[in-house]
This record gives structure tokens, C-alpha cells and sequence, in this order.
């Protein structure tokens, strides 16, 4: 299970990296684009699977450092699984959210 | 919880200062670390004035000279001198290091603590129990049950693999220098520990590197390194124990 984790964090990272390139150019530009540019960028059927799996990769990645972190400095075992429960939960909810959030504005 | 103060008890508080009754020429300045168990007070820092044309260049030798000529109380290990040994590790202007092999000749002023992070016995002697138990651990001597004639052989090859792992003299100034070991120091092994590990693991002649693997296939035994590579950075003897930790890890994942 360590070993899974470790690479799990490695390869989500590597990952991680065309995205943050991607998405800072994108927002660099986004000033030259319109309200209806933007919408369909992010409502196509790529758009919303390239968006749902990089949101699974950023939210898996920041759901272990924050695992890392936990284990880290609380040594406390049973407050220490409970954090990092909730942190699971919390970064479940939001991929949850990141998915209802492309359906909505595909709808409109 | 991990202590990020600490306790009101090791708070540090003003020690005694010694002076020479005439300033001296070359002139140094060193502050140590006390702390005398049967005192029951809180460690204090004494400051010591010292003449630095009267002893020789290195860190051990200003030890030394404060003992034997200015304050016998004074508490430090030491053996070899020459950095071999590994008995003399302590941290000197923020650095862990062997007080042995630092150079101090250009040095105007001198901070000098007990490793950090470690339970403190005496002054500058902290308690390495719990650091020879975690070596112990790893089983640090060759697993081979075929019993050769005379010794097991080693190709020259392989010899030389050991090469920058087997030079370590188990001073912990690189365990102790390391975040992760502060807060974890009873679960994570620990570089000094892990590099040893990789040294038994590589070595041609022992049979169990899968056995000695799978140990350390643990969360906090292993994967508590971050690579902060304040190992490295550190070590006394120039050697690369985060670079062993990661070869342990590649090893691991490509298993
Ligand atoms: S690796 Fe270097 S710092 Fe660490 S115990 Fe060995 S000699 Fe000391
Ligand atoms: S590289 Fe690993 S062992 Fe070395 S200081 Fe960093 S966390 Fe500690
Ligand atoms: S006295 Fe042996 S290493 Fe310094």
C-alpha cells in the first residue's frame, strides 16, 4: 500500500504538470475571450472528460499530500484516521461538485 | 502532535561567561550548550573567550582546550580525532558535523549544541540509544546461510558498488538534521539507518534483499523521506544518503 501511495503521488504529479501549463496560459488569455468562448470551451464532450479526469488527478493528488501531511504531524492514530477520513471525503465531495458544475453549464 | 516549541523545561537560558583577564589578540568567541541532569534546572549557554593561537585548527581541538584548561565539567564524546569514529557529532553554527574535521581557523564565533532533536544525557552528549536500535533493526550484517571454504568472494564490480555507502561512521548528523526523523524519529528509520539498509541490500555476497525489501516496504519506516535532502547536505563524510533512500524506493516500485 506504501508503494502504491508513493507512486500514485509521483505519477499524479507528473500528470499535473501540462495541466498547471495548459490552465495558466489559458487564464493569461482569458481576457481576449468572451463569456459564449468560454462556456463552449469547457462544454464540449472532450472538454468535460479531459476536465473530469485532470479534476480526479488534482484532487487524488492533493487528497495524498494531505494524507502525507496528516501522518506527518499527528501522531495521535485515531485523530489521525479521522482527518484523514474527512480530507478523503472532502476532496470526494469536490470532484463531485467539479462533475455537477460541467453538467450544469453544458445544460445551459 | 508534533512539537513545533520546546517543552518550558529545555527552554535555553543564560549560562556563565569566561573571560581571560587580558582581551585577546586572535580572538574567539564560542557559545555552548549545558545542561547537567542532576542540577535539576533548565539547559543554559556558557560563553567562553578564547585566545586561537592557543590551540590547533579544529572544532574538537576548542572542546578540548576549554576542557582541559578552562571548565572540566564540560561533557563531549570523542575518540578517533580524525573523523573515523564517528563519536563527535554535534551541530556548530547550525550545521551537524564532526567536530573532529571542522576547520574553525577562520571562525570568529562559535554556537555549539548537541545534535539536534535527540534526548540530551549531558551537555553535548545526547542519548543514541533509540538511533543504534533502529541500525540494529535492519539486521546490519550479512544474511548467507552457504557456508564457502574461506570467505564468501566479491567481484571487484560489485566491490565497488559499496563504494560511498560503506564509508559512513554512524555519527546521526544526518538522521538528526532531518524534519521528517524529528517529528517521526520512533517509526521512520531514518537516513543514516535507510543508507545502511541499501548497503546490505546491494551488497553481491548477502542473500536476503528480498526479505530486507519487503521490511522496509512501510509508510512510516521508509516513505517518511520527503527528499529535503538536509541529509546530504549535511553529512560529515560527504556521502549521498538520500540518494540511497530513492534507489531503495525505485527498487520498491519497480518490484
Ligand atoms: S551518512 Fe554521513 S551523516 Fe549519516 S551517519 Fe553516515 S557518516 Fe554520519
Ligand atoms: S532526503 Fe529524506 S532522509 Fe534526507 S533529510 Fe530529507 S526527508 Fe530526511
Ligand atoms: S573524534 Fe572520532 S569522529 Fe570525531
Amino acid at each position: 500500500m506504501a508503494i502504491f501511495h508513493w507512486k500514485l503521488q509521483r505519477i499524479s504529479a507528473i500528470l499535473l504538470v501540462p495541466v498547471v501549463v495548459y490552465v495558466t496560459l489559458y487564464l493569461l488569455n482569458i481576457g481576449e475571450l468572451s463569456y459564449a468562448d468560454v462556456v463552449d470551451d469547457v462544454s464540449s464532450f472532450q472538454s468535460i472528460f479531459l476536465i473530469g479526469f485532470m479534476a480526479l488527478v488534482l484532487f487524488t493528488h492533493s487528497s495524498l499530500g494531505i494524507e502525507t501531511i496528516l501522518e506527518d504531524y499527528i501522531h495521535d492514530t485515531k485523530t489521525q484516521s479521522l482527518l484523514v477520513n474527512l480530507s478523503k471525503f472532502f476532496h470526494a465531495i469536490l470532484f463531485l461538485l467539479t462533475l455537477i458544475s460541467l453538467i450544469v453549464i453544458k445544460g445551459n | 502532535m508534533a512539537k513545533f516549541t520546546l517543552p518550558i523545561n529545555s527552554k535555553v537560558t543564560e549560562g556563565k561567561t569566561f573571560k581571560p583577564s587580558v582581551e585577546p589578540k586572535n580572538k574567539l568567541r564560542v557559545d555552548i550548550y549545558r545542561y547537567n541532569p542532576d542540577l535539576n534546572s533548565n539547559p543554559y549557554l556558557d560563553t567562553y573567550i578564547l585566545d586561537k593561537d592557543k590551540f590547533g585548527p579544529m572544532g574538537l581541538d576548542v572542546l578540548l582546550y576549554i576542557k582541559n584548561n578552562i571548565d572540566p565539567t564540560l561533557a563531549f564524546r570523542r575518540s578517533c580525532r580524525e573523523g573515523i569514529c564517528g563519536s563527535c557529532s554535534m551541530n556548530i553554527n547550525g550545521t551537524n558535523t564532526l567536530a573532529c574535521i571542522l576547520n574553525i581557523a577562520d571562525e570568529k564565533h562559535l554556537k555549539i549544541y548537541p545534535l539536534p532533536h535527540m534526548p540530551v544525557v549531558k551537555d553535548l552528549v545526547p542519548d543514541m540509544k533509540d538511533f543504534y536500535k533502529q541500525y540494529e533493526s535492519i539486521k546490519p550484517w550479512l544474511i548467507n546461510d552457504s557456508k564457502p571454504d574461506r570467505e564468501h568472494l566479491q567481484s571487484q564490480d560489485d566491490r565497488s558498488k559499496l563504494d560511498g555507502l560503506i564509508e559512513c561512521v554512524l555519527c546521526a548528523c544526518c538522521s538528526t538534521s532531518c524534519p521528517s526523523y524529528w517529528w517521526n524519529s520512533d517509526k521512520y528509520l531514518g537516513p543514516a539507518t535507510l543508507l545502511h539498509a541499501y548497503r546490505w541490500i546491494i551488497d553481491s555476497r548477502d542473500k536476503a534483499k528480498k526479505e530486507r525489501l519487503s521490511e522496509l516496504a512501510d509508510k512510516f519506516k521508509l516513505f517518511r523521506c520527503h527528499t529535503i535532502m538536509n541529509c546530504t547536505k549535511t553529512c560529515p563524510k560527504n556521502l549521498n544518503p538520500a540518494k540511497a533512500i530513492s534507489h531503495i524506493k525505485q527498487m520498491l516500485a519497480s518490484e
